[in-house]
């Protein structure tokens, strides 16, 4: 799906993407997501923590795919036909795997959403900080 | 073409008024000495003269005006109207400087500084006007202004859009066709950078273009893969079309006009004639014919299909020389002579020199070796910082080094050449050399060592590139910053290069820095370990060797890593992929062959253990997302023709813990001071690091490969804080956590888990079952010192 098609909500309201992994539901702010994309192939990364799972190769580019079922307390989830979210933050796209197919949401804005995902603080707190090693 | 902003306009002339800057840095000393000072008069007056005019055009009056007195001076000394001497020379390097800060300042977006002008200004003047007054006596002020600048202009060379200050104007013939005469501001569309057969472009351009023929230079090699593969497989076809034509002919033979005698012929037409009468046909003749025809009908489209395979081959192959001569053009447009970068270190080798109270004579070689801008760029702060040793450790001062029978003058020189797809460049200096014991006493001092280490020279030498390493006795203006040799050693491995020194006691050091001489397109070895592909670049790498017997181990206690490799007679350092990311699994695992890639890492060579190694490609390097690119061991990534993610490995960050721990042996290190940590963890890397990390803080580790030995441990020593794996063999950690609290004397020992699971559930299992702190790996070392400040073994800032 292009960024075009991604509805747009009235002034007041704003529009979220809903993905599942798992038992659980998240949100992301609509605007944030680029592209929704099959998973045909995925990379293993080695050395990176275990919520990276694998790396897409998307137009020249890898986009890591994050296993939210490892950041939170998830059942492990099957992932059998994921999808995933690729998202724009800092200038760079990351991936959310979901179990179901993304759709769209919109509330007015002054309705308080649940399981949100900032993803600006998300990238800050699980980006691959500097270290000298990889290691398990 | 639009306009062009002013902004942009300043951007086009900060980039070149640097390249002019140091063209006139470089060569405004060698007036001095210089034996026949026309070539150099003649490369510095253009380079004033088109700064000149470029300032002019950007509105910077007063650099304009600075560097117009510089070409005066210039002229005259060309038309030897005014002798060189020393003290004109400082004239004109006061007068560059000026200029230099002025552009410094407008690059920081700041205005430019008119009253740098002031504190040369009256000698200039002064110069000038006695020039002025013998110019008169010749033929008149006017004349020779025309006939001077006429020179000047045919002196031109540069690529510049050229104009003149508007007061110049009314003299000016030769730019009618750039600037109409009757406008006072110049138009700027009609300066668009036509000039001549040069045009400017932004340099983001060309990488674009980089990045795309590059796309089209790794499809076109996966296409020639593909191409070659088919060409095997028609020729297979073509082989066998034949060999079953052979059959089918043979069987026709015998078989399309036999006749059967014991055939009961149904149709009773065919009883009338004898069996020599009519050609009778069987369902196997039939069978037999029509096979033959098929197969002739094949075999004539198999001869069609492999024509145009030929033809198409050739196509092929014509596309490769079009691509392959289009990215070695484009190559070339972003290639530059490395001397431009060697004399960017003239002036701060005589100022260094200076400081120092040292005479240092600076010399270069090999200018006109072609290097990638990109590169060429990232080179210069690590050189800065290796002349900046030489001169402040290496270069001894003038007593000395007479005393020693060297001349007084000491020399540092560069030099630079192409070795294959590699550049060469050697900076040496002819100063004390490195003192291999100092170091060592440093090292131990450091505690980077144990102090009865044996090591050899090379490795002894490696120390130098260790993180934090330094022999400066005391933080001077020259050297000793605490950054060292390691941050040049990564600045360098970044663009895929390496460094290596030599030195001898009293005659000096070399540094030799290999790097690929393009970065955009990298020649790279691909190999797999445990299935997955990976690539090194070639320029890491010194050797292939393939190895038929199950290596040495070195590790008395029979754990996985510290193997080593029999290479050209002794034996190197050699690691498995899966001891550096526990992850990947075995490789190959017990397979008793494979292939060892030897690197030279920081002086020393080292050995990864890989299953197979295939051929040399060409990739497009691409930096790693940001949100892995903490993940040091790559450098990056690359995407083969048929879309796989290859993972580029540094090996550098796979080996520089080694050339660190060379003789560490965490758990013997003696000190009696300090606090005690046990470190609990089945991977002997991460034993490693840990011991490594908690060394450099002072305290004393004691270490245990599962929860049954550390609990044995802690029978015999008394320590102050765990630092515990969760998944481990023999005894895991939960149960580890469990029966540390269950025992009273224990219960207080505060546990750190530091496991790879980072899921909530683990977390909330380990902090109930008692665990003080819960860490996940990769872990931050800023984190881990937080936790050694709270339970009092790191002291607060």
């Amino acid at each position: 799906m292009k960024q075009e098609e991604i509805p747009q909500g009235a002034a007041n309201q704003k529009t979220f993407c809903v993905f599942g992994v798992g038992e659980r539901e998240f949100l992301l702010a609509a605007e944030e997501v680029r592209e929704i994309v099959d998973i045909s192939r995925i990379f293993p990364i080695p050395g990176a923590p275990d919520y990276i799972y694998g790396a897409l190769p998307l137009r020249g580019k890898i986009i890591p795919a994050v296993d939210l079922s490892k950041i939170y307390p998830i059942e492990k989830p099957a992932f059998a036909n994921p999808k995933l979210l690729i998202v724009g933050v800092e200038n760079e796209n990351i991936g959310f795997l979901s179990e179901t197919s993304p759709f769209f949401v919109t509330f007015d804005d002054d309705i308080l959403v649940d399981d949100l995902i900032d993803t600006k603080s998300f990238f800050e707190t699980y980006r691959i900080k500097n270290m000298g090693y990889g290691k398990n | 073409m639009g306009k062009i902003e002013k902004t942009e306009l300043v951007e086009y002339f900060l980039a070149e008024a640097e390249d002019y800057l140091n063209v006139l840095g470089f060569g405004i000393p060698q007036l001095e000495n210089a034996v026949d000072r026309t070539p150099i008069l003649e490369e510095l007056f253009r380079a004033a003269h088109t700064l000149k005019g470029a300032a002019a055009i950007v509105k910077l009056t007063a650099t304009s005006h600075i560097a117009h007195r510089l070409e005066d001076i210039l002229e005259a000394f060309r038309n030897k109207r005014l002798v060189v001497s020393r003290d004109t020379i400082e004239l004109l390097m006061l007068m560059l400087d000026a200029i230099a800060k002025m552009i410094g300042d407008i690059a920081e977006g700041k205005e430019e500084d008119q009253s740098v002008e002031e504190k040369f200004s009256g000698r200039v003047q002064e110069l000038l006007d006695s020039l002025d007054e013998a110019a008169e006596t010749d033929i008149g002020l006017d004349m020779a202004e025309e006939e001077v600048e006429q020179k000047r202009e045919t002196a031109e060379t540069a690529v510049v859009p050229e104009v003149v200050e508007p007061k110049e104007a009314s003299v000016d013939t030769i730019q009618a066709p750039v600037m109409t005469t009757e406008a006072a501001e110049p138009k700027k569309e009609e300066m668009e950078y036509s000039f001549g057969n040069f045009i400017r472009l932004e340099l983001h351009k060309i990488e674009d273009m980089f990045n795309l023929i590059g796309e089209v230079t790794i499809l076109k090699n996966h296409m020639l893969k593909k191409t070659k593969h088919a060409g095997d497989l028609s020729e297979e076809v073509l082989f066998a079309g034949k060999r079953l034509l052979e059959e089918v002919n043979r069987f026709a033979e015998r078989h399309s006009y036999s006749i059967n005698d014991n055939t009961k012929y149904v149709d009773p037409l065919f009883s009338e004639f004898g069996e020599l009468e009519f050609d009778r046909y069987d369902e196997q003749n039939i069978f037999s014919r029509k096979v033959q025809e098929l197969t002739e009908d094949i075999a004539e489209a198999m001869k069609e299909l492999m024509g145009f395979y030929e033809t198409f081959q050739d196509d092929v192959k014509s596309l490769d020389r079009v691509v392959n001569h289009l990215r070695s053009d484009l190559s070339d447009s972003r290639m530059m002579d490395i001397g431009r970068l060697f004399q960017r270190f003239a002036r701060p080798v005589k100022e260094m020199a200076r400081e120092a109270g040292k005479k240092v004579d600076f010399q270069i070689s090999g200018q006109s070796t072609k290097i990638d801008r990109v590169i060429f760029e990232k080179l210069f702060d690590p050189f800065m910082h290796m002349i900046r040793n030489s001169i402040g450790h290496g270069i001894e001062n003038s007593e000395e080094r007479v005393s020693k029978g060297k001349k007084g003058e000491g020399l540092i020189s560069l030099s630079a050449k192409r070795e294959g797809i590699n550049i060469v460049i050697e900076l040496s200096d002819d100063g004390a050399g490195i003192n291999t014991g100092r170091i060592m006493e440093e090292a131990v001092k450091q505690g980077l060592v144990a102090h009865d280490a044996k090591l050899s020279r090379e490795e002894i030498l490696s120390l130098i590139f260790l993180n934090g390493f330094s022999t400066a006795t005391e933080t001077d203006m020259t050297s000793g910053r605490g950054v060292g040799m390691n941050a040049v050693r990564n600045q360098i491995a970044n663009i895929n290069g390496t460094i290596e020194l030599s030195t001898e006691t009293g005659k000096g050091t070399i540094f030799r820095i290999r790097v690929p001489s393009s970065m955009a397109i990298t020649n790279v070895i691909v190999f797999t370990y445990a299935s997955m592909e990976f690539v090194i670049p070639t320029s890491l790498i010194e050797e292939v060797v393939q190895y038929e017997q199950p290596l040495e181990t070195t590790q008395s206690d029979g754990s996985e890593g510290g193997l080593t490799v029999d290479y050209r007679g002794t034996s190197i350092y050699a690691k498995k992929l899966s001891e550096v990311f526990h992850v990947v699994g075995n490789g190959r695992g017990e397979k008793k062959d494979g292939f060892v890639i030897v690197c030279s890492v920081s002086n020393k060579k080292v050995g990864l253990i890989v299953d197979d190694v295939f051929m040399q490609e060409e990739a497009i390097i691409k930096p790693i997302n940001q949100f892995l690119s903490g993940l040091s061991i790559y450098s990056g990534i690359t995407i083969s023709g048929d879309g796989r993610v290859r993972l580029v490995i540094n090996p550098l960050k796979i080996f520089e813990d080694e050339t660190g721990a060379v003789a560490i042996t965490p758990t013997e290190v003696e000190s009696d001071e300090g606090r005690r940590v046990l470190v609990v963890d089945d991977s002997l890397s991460v034993r490693k690091y840990l011991s490594a990390f908690f060394l450099a803080r002072n305290l004393k580790v004691f270490t245990a490969s599962n929860g049954s030995e550390a609990l044995k441990e802690l029978e015999q020593t008394e320590v102050d804080l765990i630092v515990a794996d969760l998944e481990m063999p023999v005894m895991h950690g939960y149960e580890l956590v469990t029966r540390i609290r269950a025992i009273e004397k224990f219960r207080h020992i505060p546990i750190i888990v530091l496991t790879s699971r980072s899921a909530g559930k683990h977390k909330e299992k380990a902090l109930e079952l008692g665990a003080d702190e819960y860490m996940v790996k990769p872990f931050e070392e800023s984190a881990m010192e937080d936790a050694l400040r709270k339970y009092a073994l790191l002291q607060s800032h």
